[in-house]
C-alpha cells in the first residue's frame, strides 16, 4: 500500500492507458456515463448524481475527485458488448468457411466501484467459472481486462449494496485499489500487474493517520446508505411467494420497457442474429443484448411463454433473488440501485421484495 | 491463461441418408465421429438462417440420426438438405435419460408427435439390452394416421417390445387404437414401480402424468424431456429458462418430481 | 422477383426509402413493375411482392387494394398510414361530416370513406413495416429477405430496449415525455439520441400497458400531452382503438 499526493492521480492514469484503451465515468447527455477516455481531466470530478425513487439529476456540488457514484451504464458493455459479431461465415462453392471473432482490445476499467466489482466477479460465474461450456469471448476479454477500483464514499439515496454483502472498500478482484482522503489517495495492489503500476509511482508511506481516517469515512459512508434488502431465507421465501397477487399488482405498473435488465450489471442475457449480405455469399453471426421483458423472449413454436407482464417481472425478480442461488450460489444482484433510478414506471425492486416478505410473514 | 475451445464452434458432417417420414418431416443419418448419448441433442446451423437444436433420434456407428419437422425457419431450411450435402452443426448437448435407473423394472416410454424422435434411440438401446428390464412398454400418440414417423421400423419393434400407437383423430387407413395418449395409458396395465421416459408437448406430458399417478406411478419415477427456446445451448443466453433450471444444460431430461412445481404453474 | 409500389392516402414519403436502397436493389434483380413515383413504364400484372404506402380512405381505394391483393404473392404495408391509417385518422374520432364541411366548401363532390382505414382493414397483409417514415434498413431486410428466402425478422420488443442497447439515458427519466416504452422498436432510436421523447411513430408494441404509463405522463405533470400524442399517426391502430372499434 501507497500513498500519493492527489495531483498525481495522472501519473497512474497515464501509466495505465499506456498499456490499456480506459474505460472511465464520463459526463454525457447529462448524465454520468461510461466511455473511452484518453485524460484524466474527462472523469466528472466535483459532479454528484441526486438520484430519488426513479428522479435523476447531476450538480457540480463536491470537491472531491471521485465525487459522483457508479455510472448509469454497467461495465459489462465494455467486456461483452451490447452488440457483436461472433463469427464470420463466408460461402464460397456451397462450402461455409467460419471465422471465429476474438477480442482483442485490452481495456482498463478505471473506477469500478465495489458494487460493480462483485458484479464482474458474477459474470465471470456465469460465463466461465460455473459453466461447463465456458464462454471464450468473454473469457479472452476478461483475461485483457485491467481493473482499477475506488473505495466507494459517494453512495446514492437508491444504492442498497451493503445489505447485499458488499463491502465499500473491496477486499479483492482488482489489479488497484484507489481509496480518496481528504489530501491523498491511497493505493492498494491487488495483484502482480497492479504492483508493477504502483512501483512506478513516487510514493510516499501510509501512516496510521491515513489508515484511521480511511476507515472513519467508510463507517460514515455506510450510515448514509439507508435502502436495504433484507437477504435472510430471501430465496426460500421468494419461492414460496411464487404465487403471489403482488406480481399481478407489479405487473400492471410495469411497462415491460427492458430497462432494468440493460442496465443490471449482472443481467447476461443475450439473442443471436444473423446478418446476411445481399448477395447471399456472406453472413454474420451477432450476440446482442435481450430480456427476459422482450414480449418473444421465451418463445417456443411462436409462442412467449410468459404473455403477461407479471410473470416477466416475476422470472426478472425471481431469477436475481431465488433462481441464481440455485444456479451459481449468490444471488444476481449487487444494490447498485440502476434499476430503481431508471425504471420509468417507478418500481422500486427492494419494495417489491419487501412486500413479497410481508406476503410471507402474514401467511 | 484461460484456454478454452469456442463453445459455439461449427463442425461440417455429410448427409449419408436423407429418409422422408411425413409430407414435413424428415430424418438424415450423418456421418460423424460426435459421441452423443441417448437423451442429448446437437445445434445444427443453417448458413444465414441460424440454429435450432434437434435431438440425436437414433446412432448406428459412425452414423447418427436427427429427425426435423419443417416448421419453423431453421427447421425448414435443414429440411432441403440432401444427401451428400454438409451439414454444420456443434454438440452433443444436454443430459441423458437415465436407463439404469429402469433395470429391473418395468421401462415405459410415452412419446407425443415429434417428441417420438426424442425417445426412440434409447428404446433402441433399450431393445438391445431387453433383459436388463422387467419388460418394455413403448405408447406414441400421434395427431393423424400422415404425421406417423418411422413406420418402417413398427414391424420390427412390435416384435420386440409391446409397442402401441393411438390416433388422436380416426382414418380409414387406420385399424389400431384411436384416442387421445392419455386415454391409451388408462386402459395399459402399467406397473406401480415402473420408470417412465416421456417426451411430447407440454399439455400431453401434464395429462399424462396425471394418469400415471392414478396407476400409482410415482413422480420421481417419470422423467420428461423438455422443451423451450434455445439460443446458446450452453446455458448463457437465459432463453431456455424455466424456473432455477436452463433446459438446454440441466435438462432436457427432468425428473418430473423435480419441476412439477414449475411444470405445473402458468408461464414459469 | 417482380415488385410492385403502390400509394394511396399518403405523403409519398416512405416510398422516398426505395432510392435510398437503389444500389442494393440493383444487385438483388429486382424487377420493378410497377411504381409511379420512379418510372413512366409501368404494368399492372402480377407481382411477387406488393409495396403499399397509405391508408384506405375513399371507395376506389377500398376496390384497388383488393386487385393489387388478387396481382400479389406477399404484400407489405409500408409505413404508419399503411399499417395504421395515419395520421388522416384522426378524422375517424370526429363527426365524418363535420371534418367534410369543414374542409370543402361543397362536400357533395367529395367521394371519402367515412374512416380511414389501414390495409389489413380490407385485405390480409404479409408484412408490416411500421414508422413515419419507414426505416429503409428494414425495407432492405423485407427484400433481401424475400430474395435470399429467409423468414423476414423485424423487432417486436420496445424502443427501450434499442435505446439500453445503443447506450442511450432514458430520456422520460430525464424529464421529458417520452413513448417509447410501448412503441415498437426499429427506428433506430432517433429521436432519443437526439435527448428528444419518442413520439410512437412506429406505431404500439403488442399488449402495450397504456395505462401505467398514462399514469406515469401525469406523475411527471406532462399535462394531457399523453392522449395528444397518441391520437396522431398510430391513433387508428387495433392497440389505440376503443374496444368497441377493434374489428
Amino acid at each position: 500500500m501507497k500513498k500519493i499526493k492527489k495531483t498525481q492521480i495522472n501519473q497512474l492514469f497515464e501509466a495505465v492507458k499506456n498499456e490499456y484503451s480506459v474505460v472511465a465515468p464520463v459526463i454525457k447527455e447529462g448524465v454520468i456515463s461510461l466511455d473511452l477516455i484518453t485524460d484524466i481531466s474527462q472523469i466528472p470530478s466535483g459532479f454528484t448524481e441526486d438520484e430519488k425513487g426513479n428522479s435523476y439529476k447531476v450538480a457540480k456540488s463536491s470537491d472531491r475527485f471521485f465525487s459522483y457514484s457508479r455510472p448509469y451504464l454497467p461495465f459489462k458493455r465494455f467486456i461483452i458488448p451490447p452488440e457483436f459479431v461472433f463469427m464470420k461465415v463466408v460461402k464460397n462453392d456451397g462450402r461455409i468457411n467460419f471465422t471465429e471473432v476474438i477480442p482483442d482490445k485490452k481495456i482498463a476499467l478505471f473506477d469500478i466501484r465495489p458494487c460493480d466489482l462483485k458484479a464482474l466477479q458474477i459474470l465471470d460465474d456465469v460465463f466461465i467459472n460455473k459453466n461447463s461450456h465456458p464462454d471464450s469471448y468473454y473469457a479472452k476479454a476478461r483475461e485483457k481486462l485491467f481493473i482499477v477500483a475506488v473505495t466507494c464514499f459517494s453512495p446514492t439515496e437508491n444504492c442498497f449494496c451493503s445489505s447485499m454483502g458488499i463491502s465499500l472498500k473491496p477486499e479483492h478482484g482488482y489489479d488497484i485499489l484507489i481509496t480518496e482522503l481528504k489530501d491523498s489517495f491511497l493505493i492498494r495492489a491487488g495483484s502482480e500487474k497492479g504492483s508493477k503500476f504502483l512501483e512506478r509511482i513516487k510514493a510516499e508511506e501510509v501512516s496510521q493517520t491515513d489508515l484511521v481516517e480511511e476507515e472513519k469515512t467508510i463507517k460514515e459512508t455506510e450510515k448514509k446508505i439507508n435502502k436495504k434488502v433484507s437477504t435472510e431465507n430471501l430465496s426460500q421465501i421468494l419461492y414460496s411467494q411464487i404465487d403471489s397477487k403482488q406480481w399481478e399488482k407489479v405487473g400492471s405498473k410495469c411497462l415491460a420497457c427492458t430497462s432494468c435488465t440493460q442496465l443490471c450489471p449482472t443481467c447476461f442475457c443475450f439473442n443471436i442474429v444473423e446478418k446476411n449480405s445481399t448477395d447471399g455469399s456472406y453472413s454474420e453471426r451477432i450476440r446482442v443484448y435481450d430480456s427476459c421483458f422482450n414480449p418473444e423472449f421465451a418463445t417456443v413454436h411462436r409462442f412467449n411463454i410468459r404473455q403477461s407482464i407479471a410473470s416477466r417481472y416475476r422470472q426478472w425478480l425471481m431469477h436475481k433473488f431465488a433462481y441464481w442461488t440455485d444456479q451459481f450460489g449468490s444471488y444476481g444482484c449487487v444494490g447498485c440501485g440502476r434499476c430503481i433510478t431508471w425504471c420509468p414506471a417507478g418500481i422500486d425492486i427492494t419494495e417489491e421484495i419487501k412486500k413479497l416478505r410481508e406476503g410471507y410473514d402474514n401467511h | 491463461m484461460i484456454t478454452t475451445e469456442n463453445p459455439y464452434r461449427l463442425r461440417n458432417f455429410r448427409v449419408v441418408k436423407k429418409i422422408r417420414e411425413t409430407a414435413d418431416t424428415y430424418s438424415f443419418w450423418i456421418e460423424s465421429d460426435l459421441k452423443p448419448l441417448p437423451g442429448q441433442y446437437n445445434m445444427i446451423y443453417y448458413f444465414g438462417i441460424g440454429e435450432a437444436p434437434i435431438t440425436v433420434a437414433g446412432k448406428n456407428g459412425n452414423l447418427i440420426q436427427h429427425t426435423v419437422r419443417a416448421s419453423g425457419d431453421v427447421t425448414s431450411h435443414i429440411g432441403s438438405l440432401s444427401e451428400e450435402d454438409f451439414i454444420y452443426l456443434r454438440g452433443p448437448y444436454g443430459n441423458i435419460w437415465p436407463a439404469e435407473e429402469a433395470y429391473g423394472k418395468q421401462l415405459v416410454i410415452i412419446s407425443g408427435g415429434l417428441g417420438l424422435a426424442a425417445t426412440k434411440w434409447i428404446m433402441e438401446e433399450a431393445i438391445k439390452n431387453k433383459k436388463q428390464f422387467k419388460g418394455i412398454l413403448s405408447l406414441y400418440g400421434s395427431k393423424n394416421y400422415d404425421s406417423l414417423l418411422y413406420r418402417y421400423e413398427y414391424e420390427r419393434w412390435h416384435s420386440h417390445i409391446d409397442f402401441r400407437i393411438t390416433l388422436d383423430k380416426p382414418d380409414p387407413r387406420w385399424k389400431g387404437d384411436v384416442g387421445l395418449i392419455t386415454e391409451l395409458i388408462k386402459k395399459t396395465e402399467i406397473d406401480r414401480d415402473a420408470v417412465v421416459f416421456m417426451c411430447g408437448p407440454d399439455p400431453m406430458v401434464k395429462f399424462s402424468v396425471i394418469e400415471l399417478e392414478k396407476k400409482g406411478v410415482g413422480t420421481d419415477k417419470i422423467y420428461v424431456s423438455m422443451e423451450r427456446h434455445m439460443k446458446c445451448s450452453v446455458g448463457t443466453c437465459g432463453h431456455c429458462m424455466f424456473g432455477p433450471f436452463f433446459v438446454c444444460k440441466d435438462g432436457p431430461v427432468f425428473r418430473y418430481s423435480e419441476i412439477k412445481e414449475f411444470f405445473e404453474r402458468k408461464e414459469v | 422477383m417482380k415488385i410492385g409500389v403502390f400509394k394511396f392516402a399518403s405523403c409519398d414519403g416512405c416510398q422516398i426509402a426505395f432510392f435510398e436502397i437503389s444500389k442494393e436493389l440493383i444487385k438483388m434483380d429486382v424487377d420493378i413493375q410497377y411504381f409511379l413515383e420512379a418510372q413512366s413504364e409501368n404494368h399492372f400484372d402480377h407481382f411477387d411482392v406488393s409495396f403499399v404506402e397509405g391508408s384506405i380512405s375513399t371507395p376506389e381505394q377500398e376496390e384497388r387494394i383488393k386487385q393489387i391483393r388478387e396481382k400479389s404473392k406477399k404484400v407489405a404495408v409500408i409505413g404508419a398510414c399503411a399499417v395504421s391509417g395515419g395520421i388522416q385518422s384522426v378524422r375517424n374520432f370526429m363527426d365524418f361530416f363535420d371534418v367534410l364541411s369543414s374542409v370543402y366548401p361543397s362536400p357533395d363532390y367529395i367521394k371519402s370513406l367515412e374512416k380511414s382505414k389501414p390495409v389489413s382493414d380490407y385485405i390480409d397483409v404479409d408484412y408490416e413495416l411500421r414508422g413515419c417514415p419507414i426505416n429503409k434498413s428494414q425495407l432492405l431486410e423485407i427484400i433481401s429477405s424475400l430474395y435470399l428466402g429467409k423468414e423476414l425478422v423485424l423487432p417486436s420488443y420496445p424502443l427501450c430496449l434499442e435505446c439500453k442497447i445503443k447506450g442511450i439515458p432514458c430520456v422520460l427519466i430525464l424529464g421529458k415525455p417520452c413513448l417509447g416504452s410501448i412503441t415498437v422498436a426499429g427506428c433506430g432510436a432517433i429521436c432519443p439520441s437526439f435527448s428528444r421523447g419518442c413520439y410512437g411513430c412506429f406505431g404500439p408494441i403488442k399488449n402495450p400497458n397504456i395505462q401505467s404509463l398514462k399514469e406515469v405522463f401525469e406523475d411527471h405533470g406532462f399535462g394531457d400531452i399523453y392522449s395528444h400524442i397518441l391520437t396522431g399517426f398510430n391513433a387508428y391502430n387495433r392497440e389505440f382503438r376503443g374496444n368497441d372499434e377493434k374489428d
